[in-house]
C-alpha cells in the first residue's frame, strides 16, 4: 500500500531532514538569486489561489521582502469553484490566465493530465524530490483534519476516531458537508471499514457545515461539543482564547496543496521563484504563519510538529480517481437521509 | 306613494375637510318624506355629495345627527355611529362601481347574501330586479362586457334588489350621453314610483332635478338656500342665486317704485311695471329676473288687450334652435330675449309687442358684495 | 382595448420592438443557450466537442430527485405563502387604513431588504441555533424552556426566514395595486350590506387577484432558485433543495471540477416550471386588463377606520419589525463586537471591542469593495428600470411585433440560478472578448441586469395594466406624439412604481452573493464577496462587522430613496 510506504518515507524524511538542511543549507539560494534576477525583468505574475485576499497579500509581502523586484499578485478563486475548470476554460479560449497556481491534490491530478502545468527541474533549485509530483507540481502545504472539542461543554475529553461514534456525543458533533476526511481515511482503512464507520457517524445526527472554519467557531461557541475539522481553521478561535482543544487523529487525513507554474505563463521565472520560495523553509514558515498551513516535509514547521508520531492518510496523486468515487459516494450518503 | 311622514331626518349636519378653512357642509337640516323623490341640487363644491355620503355613512359628520325611520344612524353628541353596511340604505354610484370579476347576476345577488333567503329565492329576486331594469337577458354576461348605460342599469338593479328603505343616487346619469340620459330619467322616475322606495338624488343638472323630483333642496357653499317642489322653485325662487342656478338667465337692474295694496311696482329699464309681489321697501335697488320663456312675442299689428305687462319693441335677431326659437328684441335702448315655439317665426326688423304677467317678473334686493 | 395604429406609427414600433428583442436576446438567450448546450457536453463546457446524454441520465435518474423536488416545493410554497400574507397585510395596513404614523411604517416596511439573505440566515442562526442561539439561551435562562425547542435548522426555520426576507418585495409589488384599487368598489359593497370581512373576501381580494397572482408567481420562482437560506439553514440539517444540490455540484463535486453538465441538465427542470408558470401568468395578464382601476376621475381613496384595532395593529406591526429588522441587526451588532463567537451572556460585555471593525478597515480591499458595490448597484438598478419599463410599455400598450417573445425573454432569467448566470457569463465573455468585461465589475452589472430584469418587468407590467388607456388617449388628442405622451403622462403616473423598482434592484444588487462570487476577478470585489471570504475562513465576528457596515449602507440608501419615492406618490394620504 502506497500509504504505508508514505508513512515510512515521511518518518525517515523527517529524521533526515535536519541533516539535509544543514547539508544543502538551501545552497539553492544562489539559484534562487539567479531566478530572481530574471524575474525582475518580467511583467506582473498572477497567482491563482483560494486563500482570502488579505492573507494572500501578506504572503506576497513576505515574498517581496526577500525578492523585491519580482512582481506578483493574487487572484482569489473561491475554493471549490473549480480552479482546474477555470484554467482549462482560459486555456481553451487562449485568454489571459495564471502564471502560478496553488490548488488541492484532486484538481492537481486532473491538471497533470493536461498540458497546463509546466515542467521544471525543481530538485535543481533544491526542493526535496519527495515533494514533487511528476516533475511538475510541488507540495507546499497540507490541510490537516483533526478533532476539535469544547473544553467546557464536552462530556469527556476525546482521544481519537472512536469518539466520533461514541453514544455520549450523539447529537453533539459537527462535521464538514464534504466527506473529504473520510474519503482520505479510506486510503488506509480500506473502503469497507471506512464506509461502515461513516454510516455510524451519520447515525450520530451530526450538524453539517459548509466549510470547516464555521465548524471550528461553532465548537468554540459551544453549539456542538466535538467536531471533525481542519487544523488551520481551528487556529484563529484558539488564538483568540476560545476554550477549545485540538486532538490529532491516527491516522490523520490530510489534503495536500500543490503549487506549480503554468505552461502559458507570461512570467515563468517569477512563477518558479515563487513556488520555490513557498517550498523553502523560510517561505513556508512565512506562509504557515499567515495561513496556518505548512508543509509536513519541512521539519521546522508547526505542521510537521503537530503531526509528529502520527501516521498520515491520503490517496496518492495518481489514485485520485478512487478518491473521487468514494468521495461522491459519501456525499450522496449525506444527501440521502436514511434516518429522517 | 308619496306621504307626509318623515323617513329621514338630518339635524345640524356639519363637516369640514382636513386642511380647509370653511366647512363643506355647514349646519344643514334635512327631512325627507317616505316615498318621495328628493334631490340635492347645486354647483360643484356646494356640499351635496358630501351630504349624501354622510347619509350613506361613507363620510362622518363632525357634528350632527341623522335618523332613519326612527333609528339613529349617527349622533355626534351621543357618540352613536352605525357603519354603512348596517344601515338599511342602498346606493347607486356615479361610476357605477360594478364589480368586474363577477357576472351581472352575481353583482345583483351580492346584496342578498346577508338576508335569510335560500339560493332559489335569491336567484328569483335578483332576476326580477334585472327584469325591472330591462336587463333580464344579460344575467350571465361578464360585468365588464357592458356598455355604460347597461352598467348603469346593473348598478340600479343591484341597489333596488334589497328593497332597502332609502335609495341614494350620486349623479348616476352624468356619465351617459344626452339621449340616454333623458331616457334613463324617465325610467328612473317610473321605477321609483313603481317600487315606492324613498330616493335621495344628487345632481348639478337643474333640468334633471326638475324632471325627477318631488322636492328639491338647492345648496350653495354648504347651506340649503331653498327647498320646495320644482314648480314653486322655478316660479318663485327664494333668492337670486337660486334663480340663476335654475336657469333664469335674463336679469336687469330695477328699483322698487311702490308697494300699495299688495301690489308691487318696479321701475325697470323698460318702464314702470307691476311685478310679482314681495316685501321690499320702496326705493330698494334690486335685481329683476324675467325668463325668456315667460314672454310672448306678437306682431304689433295683432295687439289686443291691455292687461299684464306690455312692451313695444323691434325684433333684432332671430335664433332658430329647432324645438324653440329665440328672439332678441330691442326695447328702448335695451335687448330683451324671448323664447317661443317655432309654430310661427317672426322676421328681423318686425315690430312686435312683448307680453308677460306680473307674477313672472321677480326681484331680489341687490346684494352688497 | 384595441388601439388602432396607423401606418406611419408602424415603422418606429418595429424598430423599437427589434431593438428590444436584440438586447433581450443577447442578455437572456445567450446564457440560456449555453445552459442547454452544456447539458449535452462531456465536461459541460459549451464549446468543447462531443455530445453525451450522461448528464441528463445522472440528473433525472438520481434516486434523490423526488425528495429534492419535494423539499424544494415545500420550501418555496411555504415561503411564498408567508411572504404574500405579510405583504398583503402590510399593503393594506399601510395604504388603505388610517393607521397612525403610516409614512414611518412605509419607510420601515422596505428596510428589511437592507439585510442580505445570507446575513439574515446568519443572524437567525445566531439567534436560534439549538444550543447556543441567543433566543434559546435566554428562554432557557429566564423561563426554563429546554434548549433546542426552537431549532432554526429545520424546514420551518427555512420557510420562516425566507418568508420574512421576501416580505418587503411582496409589499412593494402589492402596494401600488392595493392603493389604486377604486374605493367606490368597496363602498358599493358596504352599501350592499357587506361588512369589512365580506368586502375583503368577496370584493377586494378577488379584484386584486391578478396582482397577487403575479406576485405569487414571482416569489415562488425565487423560492425555487434561492440559495442563501437553504444553504445556511438546510444543509446543516441535511435538508436539500434543488439550489443547494446545484451548489454542491458546483462547489463540492467529486472530481473537484464543477459538474457543469449536471447543473445544466437540472436547469431544465427550472425552465420547464418557468415555461408553465409563464404561460399561466400571461393568461392572467390578459384578464387583468378588465380590472383597470386608475381612471381620470380622481377620487381620493377612502381609508378604513381601524377604530379600536389601532393599538393592537400597531403593536403587531412593531412586533413584525422587531422580528424582521431589529433582532437580526441587534444580534449582528452584538456578534461584531465579540472577539469570537460565544454563548450569549452578560459576562461577554467585558471582552467586547471594536477590533473586528478595525480589521475590516485595515483590509487593503475594503474601500475598493465598497466603491465597487455602490457603482455596480447604481448602474444595475438604472439599467433594469430603463429596460423593464421599455419592455412593459411596449408589451402592454402597443401593438408592435414580437410582444410575446419579448415578454417571455424578459421573464426567463428568473428561473436561472445566479450560479448559472455567472457561469454562463464567464463562458460568453471569455470567448467573445470584444467586450472586455471579464473579471471587471461590468460583468457583474450584466449578471445583475439579467437577473433582476424579471422583477422589473413584472412590476412595470402590473402598473402599466392599471393605467387606463384614456389617459394616454387624452394626451394624443392634445397633439402629443408618442414620446411626449410617455414622458408627460404615462411616466409620471407610474413614477412611484419606477422608483420602487429602482430601490429594489439597488438593494438586491448590493446584497446578492452568487453571481459576484462566481465572477470574482482581479478588481471586482464587492462587499458581499469580502464578507463571504471572512465567513468562509471562520471569522464570523469579522463577517458580522462587515455585515453591520453593509446593512448600515443599505439602510441609509433605502431610507433616502423611500422618502424620495413617497414624495413622488400621487396619492396624498
Amino acid at each position: 500500500m502506497i500509504t504505508m510506504n508514505r508513512r515510512n518515507l515521511l518518518s525517515t524524511a523527517a529524521a533526515a531532514l535536519t541533516m539535509m538542511a544543514t547539508r544543502t543549507s538551501y545552497a539553492a539560494d544562489a539559484d534562487m538569486a539567479a531566478l530572481a534576477a530574471k524575474a525582475a525583468a518580467e511583467p506582473m505574475a498572477v497567482w491563482y489561489d483560494s486563500s482570502r485576499q488579505d492573507q494572500a497579500d501578506q504572503v506576497i509581502a513576505a515574498f517581496n521582502a526577500k525578492y523585491p523586484d519580482a512582481k506578483i499578485r493574487q487572484e482569489s478563486i473561491a475554493g471549490g469553484n473549480g480552479m482546474s475548470g477555470r484554467l482549462m476554460q482560459e486555456a481553451m479560449a487562449n485568454a489571459d490566465s495564471a502564471d502560478v497556481v496553488s490548488v488541492g491534490g484532486g484538481e492537481t491530478a486532473r491538471l497533470l493530465d493536461t498540458d497546463i502545468i509546466a515542467s521544471r527541474d525543481w530538485s535543481a533549485i533544491g526542493i526535496d524530490p519527495k515533494a514533487v509530483a511528476e516533475d511538475k507540481a510541488v507540495l507546499t502545504a497540507v490541510s490537516i483534519y483533526c478533532l476539535i472539542y469544547n473544553k467546557d461543554t464536552t462530556p469527556k475529553v476525546p482521544t481519537g476516531w472512536d469518539d466520533l461514534v461514541d453514544p455520549e456525543f450523539k447529537g453533539n458533533i459537527g462535521t464538514w458537508i464534504r466527506a473529504a476526511a473520510f474519503a482520505e481515511l479510506a486510503a488506509t482503512w480500506g473502503e469497507e471499514k471506512t464506509t461502515d464507520f461513516y454510516t455510524r457517524v451519520l447515525a450520530q445526527e451530526p450538524l453539517f457545515y459548509n466549510s470547516t472554519a464555521p465548524l471550528a467557531q461553532s465548537v468554540a461557541a459551544g453549539e456542538v461539543a466535538l467536531g471533525l475539522g481542519i487544523y488551520h481553521t481551528a487556529l484563529p478561535p484558539l488564538e483568540k482564547g476560545a476554550p477549545i482543544g485540538l486532538v490529532a487523529l491516527d491516522p490523520t487525513p490530510i489534503s495536500s496543496i500543490y503549487s506549480f507554474a503554468t505552461q502559458r505563463a507570461k512570467a515563468p521565472n517569477t512563477a518558479s521563484l515563487f513556488v520555490a520560495w513557498l517550498a523553502s523553509p523560510e517561505g513556508n514558515a512565512a506562509y504557515e504563519k499567515i495561513s496556518g498551513r505548512g508543509s509536513p516535509l519541512l521539519g521546522s514547521t508547526n505542521t510537521a510538529k503537530f503531526l509528529e508520531g502520527r501516521a498520515m492518510t491520503e490517496w496518492p496523486i495518481k489514485e485520485k480517481a478512487s478518491y473521487a468515487a468514494i468521495f461522491e459516494k459519501y456525499n450522496n450518503m449525506v444527501t440521502a437521509k436514511a434516518v429522517k | 306613494m308619496r306621504t307626509e311622514r318623515p323617513l329621514l331626518l338630518g339635524q345640524d349636519l356639519t363637516k369640514t375637510y382636513d386642511g380647509q378653512a370653511r366647512p363643506v357642509v355647514n349646519g344643514i337640516d334635512l327631512d325627507v318624506r317616505q316615498g318621495e323623490f328628493f334631490t340635492l341640487l347645486g354647483p360643484s363644491g356646494c356640499g351635496k355629495t358630501t351630504t349624501l355620503r354622510m347619509i350613506a355613512g361613507l363620510e362622518r359628520p363632525d357634528h350632527g345627527r341623522i335618523e332613519l325611520d326612527g333609528q339613529v344612524l349617527i349622533d355626534t353628541a351621543a357618540g352613536i355611529l352605525v357603519p354603512p353596511h348596517k344601515r338599511d340604505i342602498a346606493m347607486v354610484f356615479q361610476s357605477y362601481a360594478i364589480w368586474p370579476h363577477m357576472t351581472v347576476l352575481e353583482n345583483v345577488l351580492f346584496p342578498l347574501e346577508t338576508l335569510r333567503l335560500d339560493a332559489h329565492q335569491r336567484d328569483k329576486r335578483a332576476r326580477q330586479a334585472l327584469e325591472r331594469v330591462g336587463l333580464g337577458a344579460f344575467a350571465d354576461r361578464g360585468a365588464t362586457q357592458l356598455s355604460g348605460g347597461q352598467q348603469q342599469r346593473v348598478a340600479l338593479a343591484r341597489a333596488i334588489v334589497r328593497e332597502a328603505r332609502l335609495l341614494l343616487l350620486d349623479e348616476p346619469l352624468s356619465n351617459l350621453d344626452a339621449a340616454l340620459r333623458e331616457q334613463m330619467r324617465v325610467e328612473l322616475r317610473d321605477l321609483q314610483r313603481q317600487i315606492g322606495t324613498t330616493a335621495v338624488y344628487v345632481t348639478h343638472d337643474q333640468e334633471e332635478a326638475m324632471a325627477l323630483s318631488d322636492r328639491v333642496a338647492v345648496m350653495n357653499a354648504g347651506h340649503i338656500v331653498d327647498i320646495g317642489d320644482p314648480k314653486r322653485l322655478f316660479m318663485r325662487p327664494a333668492d337670486a342665486f337660486v334663480a340663476r342656478f335654475l336657469g333664469a338667465n335674463q336679469e336687469f337692474e330695477a328699483t322698487v317704485e311702490s308697494q300699495t295694496a299688495g301690489e308691487t311696482r318696479l321701475r325697470t329699464p323698460f318702464g314702470i311695471v307691476p311685478a310679482a309681489s314681495n316685501d321690499l321697501a320702496p326705493g330698494t335697488k334690486c335685481r329683476a329676473f324675467l325668463r325668456p320663456e315667460f314672454i310672448e312675442c306678437h306682431p304689433r299689428s295683432e295687439a289686443a288687450g291691455t292687461d299684464g305687462i306690455r312692451f313695444e319693441g323691434t325684433v333684432r335677431d332671430v335664433l332658430f334652435f329647432g324645438r324653440t326659437v329665440a328672439y332678441r328684441v330691442e326695447v328702448g335702448d335695451r335687448i330683451l330675449e324671448v323664447v317661443s315655439t317655432p309654430m310661427r317665426i317672426l322676421e328681423p326688423g318686425q315690430p312686435v309687442e312683448l307680453r308677460t304677467l306680473p307674477e313672472h317678473l321677480i326681484a331680489f334686493a341687490e346684494q352688497v358684495t | 382595448m384595441a388601439k388602432a395604429i396607423d401606418r406611419s406609427a408602424r415603422a418606429p414600433l418595429v424598430l423599437a420592438g427589434g431593438a428590444l428583442l436584440l438586447v433581450l436576446g443577447y442578455l437572456v438567450a445567450v446564457p440560456l443557450v449555453m445552459l442547454v448546450i452544456s447539458a449535452f457536453k462531456p465536461n459541460g463546457f459549451p464549446f468543447e466537442s462531443g455530445f453525451t446524454l450522461k448528464h441528463l441520465v445522472a440528473s433525472f435518474g438520481n434516486p434523490l430527485l423526488p425528495e429534492l423536488i419535494t423539499n424544494t416545493l415545500l420550501f418555496s410554497l411555504g415561503s411564498t405563502a408567508l411572504a404574500l400574507l405579510l405583504g398583503i397585510l402590510l399593503a393594506f395596513l399601510l395604504e388603505r387604513t388610517d393607521l397612525p404614523l403610516r409614512n414611518l411604517w412605509r419607510g420601515a416596511a422596505i428596510l428589511p431588504m437592507a439585510i442580505p439573505p445570507m446575513l439574515l440566515a446568519m443572524a437567525w442562526v445566531l439567534l436560534l441555533s439549538p444550543r447556543i442561539g441567543a433566543i434559546n439561551v435566554l428562554l432557557s435562562n429566564w423561563f426554563g424552556v429546554a434548549p433546542g425547542t426552537f431549532n432554526i435548522y429545520s424546514l420551518s426555520g427555512m420557510i420562516f426566514v425566507e418568508g420574512m426576507s421576501l416580505a418587503p418585495s411582496a409589499y412593494l409589488m402589492l402596494a401600488a395595486p392595493v392603493s389604486n384599487l377604486a374605493t367606490t368598489m368597496e363602498e358599493a359593497a358596504a352599501l350592499s350590506g357587506a361588512g369589512p370581512l365580506r368586502r375583503l373576501r368577496r370584493i377586494i381580494l378577488p379584484m386584486l387577484l391578478p396582482a397577487i397572482a403575479s406576485a405569487a408567481i414571482y416569489l415562488f420562482i425565487v423560492g425555487l432558485v434561492v440559495f442563501d437560506v437553504p444553504g445556511s439553514l438546510g444543509i446543516p440539517a441535511r435538508i436539500f433543495v434543488l439550489s443547494t444540490h446545484i451548489y454542491n455540484l458546483a462547489h463540492n463535486p467529486p472530481n473537484s471540477i464543477p459538474a457543469l453538465g449536471e447543473i445544466g441538465s437540472l436547469s431544465f427542470i427550472f425552465l420547464i416550471a418557468l415555461a408553465a408558470l409563464g404561460l399561466v401568468y400571461h393568461r392572467m395578464g390578459r384578464d387583468a386588463r378588465r380590472f383597470v382601476t386608475i381612471t381620470g376621475k380622481a377620487t381620493a381613496p377612502r381609508l378604513w377606520d381601524l377604530g379600536i384595532w389601532r393599538m393592537p395593529v400597531t403593536v403587531g406591526l412593531a412586533l413584525y419589525f422587531v422580528l424582521t429588522l431589529i433582532l437580526p441587526i441587534a444580534i449582528l451588532i452584538w456578534t461584531s463586537l465579540l472577539p469570537y463567537q460565544a454563548r450569549i451572556s452578560p459576562a461577554l460585555v467585558e471582552v467586547m471591542n471594536f477590533d473586528n471593525y478595525a480589521t475590516f478597515m485595515r483590509n487593503s480591499r475594503s474601500f475598493e469593495a465598497m466603491k465597487n458595490s455602490i457603482i455596480v448597484a447604481l448602474v444595475s438598478a438604472s439599467l433594469v428600470v430603463l429596460l423593464s419599463f421599455a419592455v412593459a410599455i411596449y408589451v402592454t400598450r402597443t401593438k408592435g411585433p414580437w410582444r410575446t417573445s419579448i415578454d417571455l425573454l424578459a421573464f426567463a432569467p428568473m428561473a436561472i440560478p445566479g450560479v448559472m448566470i455567472g457561469m454562463a457569463l464567464i463562458f460568453v465573455y471569455l470567448t467573445f472578448d470584444a467586450l472586455p468585461v471579464y473579471g471587471t465589475i461590468w460583468i457583474i452589472v450584466i449578471a445583475f441586469t439579467t437577473e433582476y430584469l424579471a422583477y422589473g418587468t413584472r412590476s412595470a407590467n402590473g402598473v402599466a395594466v392599471q393605467v387606463h388607456p384614456e389617459l394616454e388617449e387624452a394626451g394624443r388628442m392634445s397633439g402629443a406624439g408618442a414620446w411626449r405622451i410617455q414622458r408627460r403622462i404615462l411616466i409620471p403616473l407610474v413614477l412611484p412604481a419606477i422608483l420602487a423598482v429602482w430601490v429594489w434592484v439597488f438593494a438586491h444588487a448590493l446584497r446578492a452573493l452568487s453571481a459576484p462570487l462566481m465572477l470574482q476577478g482581479k478588481d471586482n470585489t464587492v462587499m458581499v464577496t469580502l464578507l463571504w471570504g471572512y465567513w468562509n475562513t471562520g471569522e464570523i465576528t469579522i463577517a458580522a462587522a462587515i455585515g453591520v457596515v453593509l446593512v448600515g449602507v443599505l439602510l441609509i440608501a433605502t431610507a433616502v430613496w423611500r422618502s424620495a419615492a413617497s414624495r413622488g406618490m400621487t396619492h396624498a394620504h
